[in-house]
């Protein structure tokens, strides 16, 4: 059965190669829907069991390899699965315009890889011997470069890629050493299950803490994001989507697994993360407030909820470490239900940010406007996005964030001060984040769709076809869904949570408040359509006219014009933050001595200073002492015959010498 | 601290004027004219040299238009016995025919068959203005805002000047419409929604007053427009505005 | 060779022909050696047409003497540009651009070079009201804010741009040309001089007995009459009268911007009876009809009198109990101290007169200056502010109201004991024919200056109105810059300057 399923997958990934291009799309597209119910198959499986399932596959240097599915498995092969698919459904309108410059190899090589990412991200889950699953996390990552530079006509998108894919194997080698510290510690073979034997008898920090860097560097924490904040403008939209929504989830996978496994120096873990997770969260939103490129903005944002998903994970690993289970199984469930939020709210913002990029041919804000009369259903998805992104009821980011908001006051209480400090601190840094992106968001939606054009580049757009806008609305009711009903959820993040936690009871009893919570949601949502009809029917009756907006009478300019710019709306944070977000204005502001102004102009640059001062700076670096060094390489045979000799001279003095 | 403050309101006294309709303002004012008896010939010829605005006509025997007139009163100086200004300040009327001072007229009359019903139904007691000042000289202006201050107080009665044309039942215009302003007007006017009133406030805005005949004025607006109030005055007192304006919403 | 003509305010007209005139070069050397020295500013440059050539007029005013220069030259036909000489005096850039844009004439190096009024007698009728050339700062990242030129309020239509990042005005230009009704051609009429009266009362309604005065004056001068002096202190005491009223309605208007209500209500309590015992006097709340050439209509009798000093004596007194509450509140002060501030370099090289000069520590008062009717026997008292922002032009206001309650009793002391002369207004006077004559009076805003030139019949040829607005609505633009744009009515109210005297 296995074998069979096995060939169908290979030859069906292969045979893309061999399609016209029209119909390349629809064969990724059923070998991904075989997938998925294959898969889907096995997570209803382990569902039902007490232990993981376990299928045997084959055997590899005298290690079985067998697929391990728990309930944490389970749960990120349908957010894989989901975010997938709707990708996948997606991309069919998205890469439309590209079809007829891009080759049938290339437009095959592109399929193809993303069929690899979902069959490669799907076996990272399922997989816990070491080897095969290093192979398919580099795999992982070879795929996601190949789809990042998918439009590599632009030099820019070639180094975001290139960066991407060098920042991925540091952290593969982070992996990797950790593996191996602790496969040599033990004597047992690579993988997770030797990280049970070691954490039981070494301190458990130092080999977390490597792990933390290498799963972090997927995930994006600060200071390890750089790749990020390329990568997510350059990839095509559905790819940043993906990215976004479950490339990055495999860090987090990958530091949860790694805490199923720990037992002891919890406490310190639990302080780390938490205090890594609000720097993230803190320093992503007040970065994406003063980006003028909306992709860039939403990358930043994904940062964000990393911090948010790693502050659930932190309080939940204290809860642990204090046996508090409560504070352990809430951080939890909160955390990992973000995972799933964020995956379904991120990728409808970034597949309506392609759908307007796709429309406008431009990335910057301060060139768009007025976009809600000309694509009204890709702003309504995008402001479901971002009501949900902002943590907003009713949609389903309030959930998560309610979740991890109860666990940090129920165990407010029971705490003592230390950790109450500490506590506290995660409350105050969630609720600072949430006003934050909501400021953020305010700021994106009102540039790029209200008010009216502020550039030309808007003058010929028109709404998306249906088959970008459907997979939104499937997105879109799964959000509404999980923040109407949540106590739908619960069950099954308690059996997530209880991977790590053993006593998740406290989840079962949140039942009354997340019916009640439901309860008063549903009601609001009723009455405002109640009132929406009634001015419907009121409108039909009354004569309307239609006129230009009111500019205060004045004859000569558009009022279009007029409008408040992105850079004006984010002035005040950046005043107030001009350190943390690094904005440099370039600006000669008049003096008082100058009564007449001539000409001058105005311009401000944001720079993420952790890009700056780990990568670029010492990149830099070192590329201007590789330049100076480079004047050993003269290009003539000569040269390099003296370098040889010379070499051979100085050894054999050297060994003369007795030196080495 | 609070005393000082309460001291001046003490000092401050109740100053709302209590009946608009019954104040008396003082004797000199120059409200409405009286003729006397009609001038002779010769005499209304000089007397329409003086008049430095084309004020009187002599359609119909002698009259004093007090839609052109500028209220200089200079005719009354050079002829007492003819003309007087009395401080009568209910000068407003919503037909234009009734600005018009013969002898034997006692009161400027309000045509209540003109008026139109959804002004009646729709703005008695509420009644947004939107002032939109069209060349004024400032001081129909001052006396407009003055006429919605504490003395005057004529938000009692719902009217109140607002500051957008949506939110608006009626434009008032004062000022004789430059040319500079009058596509600014149209713009205003179709703004405001309908149904809306045309309230014309000061000599200026109703004849054009002493630019009537200048190149820089247009008044083309006003020919496509029915006029439901006329305010004669220069400036208009905020009494005769208010008085008008309660007429026509039928207070 | 003589350079320029010396003459004072309230005095004879002078021969036209006596006014030396000089070459371009000439003209521009003398004025930048007067201008140099801050004691000299400009009061008006214009032009006119005179048989077939362009006659420049300038008049300089010299406070430690208390003359004006007068000095002019000539433009054949044909010569369409000349040498700016703004870019050293930026004092005369509003009246370069007014003869550019009325006659065509291109200065160059003129480093704001935009359209005033668009006059209806403007040379170039392509430029128009839509397209205004407004600076520009090269950046997709700000934005501008339009407002008017229907404003929110009940006040005069305006444009302001501003160009703002965030909420602060990096710049802000003035454009203006709403309520251009063409009174300067309108006041060539000779048929009737109550006509004249009446036009000039209309120039600002605001500023209704400023303006008349200001005419009666300049045809007084021209027709070589002195007024007696119990018309001259009458004549004081209505326009001190009228800077009281609008001082105590500008300071309700500015606690009205920054809420504090009773001050607001206070304050416009307290006006309405100033204006209401204007309208004891003559009839109408803004003096309209008070002041006339040759004789008055509504001279003082002991009845008036009584009523005035009864309202000064009660309203003064409240007033002033007001302002020290308002100035002394510091929730109050917090929007007015160093907010909208114009250095005293700034105001000196943009010329500004008036209330706008005086918070600045300029002490320009025609009043003591160059003193008018009876300010020539009695001078009041300058008052001076020093910082510039808000709160000083606030307080000139409060001090200077004070200032003209004491300068009016003084002067109706002086009036019991004049002499009654009970002339009645003369509206069949002859002009003296080729005469030019300079009238100049401190309204409220500051200097407000009547220019005329007759013909050889003695009919009115050129009449020219200069009001203090010209020089000051640029000092606006120079407060705004660098504040939060929450902060422009308030500085707008301070200023309180004449839309419709600008735009004639």
């Amino acid at each position: 059965m296995k074998e069979i399923i096995f060939i169908i997958i290979t030859f069906s990934a292969l045979g893309i190669f061999t399609l016209p291009k029209r119909s390349q799309y629809y064969q990724m597209l059923v070998t991904q829907i075989f997938l998925i119910v294959v898969t889907g198959y096995l997570m209803y499986l382990s569902f039902n069991r007490i232990g993981p399932l376990q299928i045997y596959l084959f055997e590899l240097i005298g290690n079985d390899v067998s697929l391990v599915i728990d309930s944490l498995s389970a749960f990120f092969i349908f957010v894989i699965n989901i975010t997938i698919l709707t990708g996948a459904l997606y991309s069919k309108g998205y890469l439309k315009p590209y079809l007829r410059d891009k080759t049938r190899l290339e437009m095959a090589w592109h399929y193809f890889n993303f069929l690899l990412l979902h069959i490669s991200m799907l076996m990272v889950v399922m997989l816990r011997e070491g080897i095969s699953f290093l192979v398919f996390w580099e795999l992982m990552s070879v795929a996601a470069f190949f789809l990042i530079i998918f439009e590599s006509d632009k030099q820019e998108n070639k180094d975001a890629g290139i960066k991407f894919l060098i920042q991925m194997h540091v952290a593969f080698y982070f992996i990797i050493t950790a593996f191996i510290i602790c496969s040599i510690a033990t004597g047992q073979n690579i993988g997770f299950d030797s990280l049970e034997q070691y954490f039981k008898t070494y301190p458990s920090f130092p080999v977390f803490l490597l792990f933390f860097i290498g799963f972090g560097i997927k995930a994006g924490f600060i200071p390890l994001h750089t790749w990020l904040i390329h990568a997510h403008p350059a990839a095509p939209s559905h790819i940043s989507g993906i990215m976004s929504g479950v490339i990055i989830k495999m860090g987090i996978y990958g530091i949860v697994r790694v805490l199923t496994y720990i037992h002891s120096d919890l406490m310190p873990i639990g302080v780390f993360i938490l205090i890594i997770s609000i720097i993230s969260g803190i320093f992503g939103v007040a970065i994406a407030i003063v980006q003028h490129d909306y992709k860039k903005l939403l990358a930043y944002h994904s940062i964000e909820n990393i911090g948010i998903i790693g502050i659930g994970i932190g309080i939940g690993v204290m809860g642990l470490a204090i046996n508090n289970p409560v504070l352990a199984s809430l951080g939890f469930a909160g955390g990992l239900l973000h995972v799933l939020n964020h995956a379904l709210f991120k990728s409808l913002l970034f597949y309506t940010a392609g759908s307007i990029y796709q429309q406008t041919h431009t990335r910057n804000i301060e060139n768009l406007g007025g976009l809600m009369k000309k694509m009204p259903a890709t702003a309504v998805l995008f402001l479901l996005g971002a009501a949900a992104i902002s943590g907003l009821p009713p949609f389903n980011g309030f959930i998560s964030e309610f979740l991890i908001y109860t666990g940090l006051f129920k165990s407010l209480m029971v705490s003592d001060s230390i950790l109450s400090v500490t506590l506290l601190a995660g409350i105050v840094a969630l609720a600072v984040i949430g006003g934050l992106a909501v400021f953020c968001f305010t700021k994106i939606f009102s540039i790029i769709f209200l008010g009216t054009v502020r550039s030309d580049k808007t003058r010929h757009s028109h709404e998306v076809r249906s088959s970008m806008l459907f997979p939104k609305f499937i997105i879109g009711i799964l959000i509404i869904a999980i923040g109407v009903m949540p106590f739908l959820m619960l069950r099954p993040m308690a059996f997530v949570a209880g991977v790590i936690v053993d006593d998740t009871s406290s989840l079962r009893d949140m039942a009354g408040t997340m019916s009640g919570i439901s309860l008063s949601l549903s009601l609001l949502i009723v009455f405002i359509g109640i009132l929406l009809l009634i001015k419907l029917k009121l409108s039909k009756v009354r004569h309307t006219d239609i006129g230009p907006t009111w500019g205060c009478a004045y004859t000569g300019s558009d009022p279009a014009l007029h409008q408040y710019s992105a850079t004006s709306y984010a002035e005040y944070i950046i005043m107030k933050a001009r350190l943390l977000v690094g904005v440099k204005k370039h600006f000669r502001y008049l003096t008082k001595e100058k009564i007449f102004p001539s000409e001058t102009y105005f311009k401000t640059e944001s720079s993420d200073v952790f890009d700056d001062n780990l990568i670029s700076r010492p990149v830099g670096g070192l590329l201007s002492f590789m330049e100076k060094i480079a004047v050993f390489q003269t290009g003539n045979i000569q040269h390099y015959l003296l370098y040889a000799i010379v070499f051979v001279i100085v050894i054999t003095i050297i060994s003369i010498f007795g030196i080495i | 601290m609070i005393i000082k403050e309460l001291k001046i309101l003490r000092q401050h006294g109740i100053q709302y004027v209590p009946d608009l309709k019954t104040a008396v303002l003082t004797p000199l004012f120059r409200g409405r004219p009286v003729i006397k008896e009609d001038p002779t010939d010769q005499e209304t010829e000089k007397i329409k040299k003086l008049c430095p605005s084309n004020a009187i006509t002599t359609e119909d025997g002698f009259g004093i238009d007090i839609g052109k007139c500028v209220f200089c009163k200079e005719c009354a100086l050079a002829y007492p016995d003819k003309i007087a200004f009395t401080n009568d300040y209910k000068i407003a009327s919503n037909d234009k025919n009734n600005l018009i001072v013969r002898k034997g007229d006692s009161e400027i009359k309000f045509n209540e068959n003109i008026v139109r019903p959804e002004v009646r139904k729709l703005f008695k007691n509420a009644l947004k203005l939107r002032q939109v000042s069209a060349g004024g000289d400032n001081s129909c202006e001052f006396e407009l805002y003055a006429a919605g201050n504490v003395n005057f107080d004529m938000g009692r009665y719902g009217i109140e000047f607002v500051a957008s044309p949506r939110h608006a039942d009626g434009i008032v215009i004062t000022g004789p419409i430059t040319e500079n302003m009058s596509e600014a007007l149209q713009i205003c006017w179709d703004a405001s929604p309908g149904p809306k009133v045309l309230i014309l406030v000061g000599t200026d805005a109703i004849s054009g007053g002493m630019f009537a005949d200048s190149h820089a004025v247009n008044r083309k607006f006003l020919e496509k427009y029915p006029v439901d109030l006329y305010v004669p005055g220069n400036p208009a007192h905020p009494l005769t505005f208010i008085n008008g304006v309660l007429r026509l919403i039928g207070k | 060779m003589k350079l320029f003509l010396e003459t004072y305010n309230n005095s004879d007209s002078v021969n036209l022909a006596d006014i030396p005139v000089l070459s371009y070069k000439y003209f521009a050397n003398m004025l930048r050696s007067y201008f140099v020295d801050s004691d000299n500013h400009c009061l008006s440059y214009y032009a006119f047409r005179k048989d077939d050539k362009l006659k420049f007029i300038c008049a300089i005013a010299k406070d430690s003497d208390g003359k004006i220069y007068l000095s002019s030259h000539e433009l054949k036909a044909g010569i369409t540009a000349l040498d700016s000489l703004t870019p050293e005096f930026p004092q005369l850039h509003i009246f370069e651009r007014e003869i550019a844009e009325n006659f065509g004439i291109t200065f160059e190096g003129h480093p704001w070079a935009k359209p005033v009024r668009y006059s209806e007698n403007r040379a170039d009728k392509i430029k128009v009201m839509n397209n205004y050339p407004f600076y520009e700062m090269m950046s997709d990242q700000l934005h501008e804010v339009g407002v008017g030129p229907i404003h929110a309020g009940v006040i005069e239509p305006g444009h302001f741009r501003f160009i703002c990042n965030g909420e602060k005005v990096l710049h802000l230009e003035i454009h203006l040309g709403y309520q251009h009704r063409g009174i300067e051609n309108l006041m060539l009429q000779n048929d009737n001089p109550i006509k004249l009266c009446v036009l000039s009362e209309s120039t600002g309604g605001d500023t209704a007995v400023g303006n008349a005065l200001a005419h009666s004056q300049l045809m007084e001068s021209l027709a070589d009459f002195e007024a007696p002096e119990d018309l001259q202190i009458e004549r004081c005491i209505a326009l001190e009268l009228e800077r009281i009223a609008i001082h105590i309605g500008d300071t309700a208007a500015l606690c009205t911007d920054v809420g504090y209500q009773l001050g607001q209500v206070v304050c416009e309590a307290l006006r309405t009876t100033i204006i209401n015992t204007t309208q004891f006097w003559c009839g109408n709340r803004f003096g309209k009809g008070l002041v006339r050439p040759f004789g008055t209509n509504y001279p003082l009798n002991d009845r008036t009198v009584e009523e005035i000093k009864k309202i000064l004596n009660d309203s003064g007194k409240r007033y002033f109990d007001m302002a020290e509450r308002i100035y002394s509140l510091p929730s109050v002060l917090g929007r007015f101290d160093e907010i909208g501030i114009v250095t005293t370099e700034q105001a000196y090289r943009i010329g500004a007169v008036g209330m706008a000069a005086r918070t600045c520590s300029i002490p320009r008062d025609i009043r003591s200056t160059h003193p008018f009717q009876y300010f020539k026997n009695h001078r009041p008292q300058v008052v001076i502010q020093e910082k510039g922002d808000v709160l000083a032009r606030g307080m000139l206001r409060y001090l200077e109201a004070k200032e003209s309650v004491k300068y009016i009793f003084e002067l109706l002391s002086k009036w019991e004991y004049t002499e009654k002369s009970n002339l009645k207004p003369d509206y069949n006077y002859k002009l003296k024919p080729d005469r030019f004559s300079a009238s100049i009076v401190e309204a409220w805003r500051g200097e407000l200056c009547h220019f005329a030139v007759t013909d050889e019949k003695g009919n009115i040829m050129h009449y020219k109105i200069s009001d203090p607005s010209m020089h000051n609505w640029f000092a606006l633009a120079l407060a705004v810059r660098d504040q939060e744009i929450s902060d422009f009515p308030i500085c707008n109210k301070s200023f309180d300057l004449s839309y419709c005297g600008y735009d004639l």
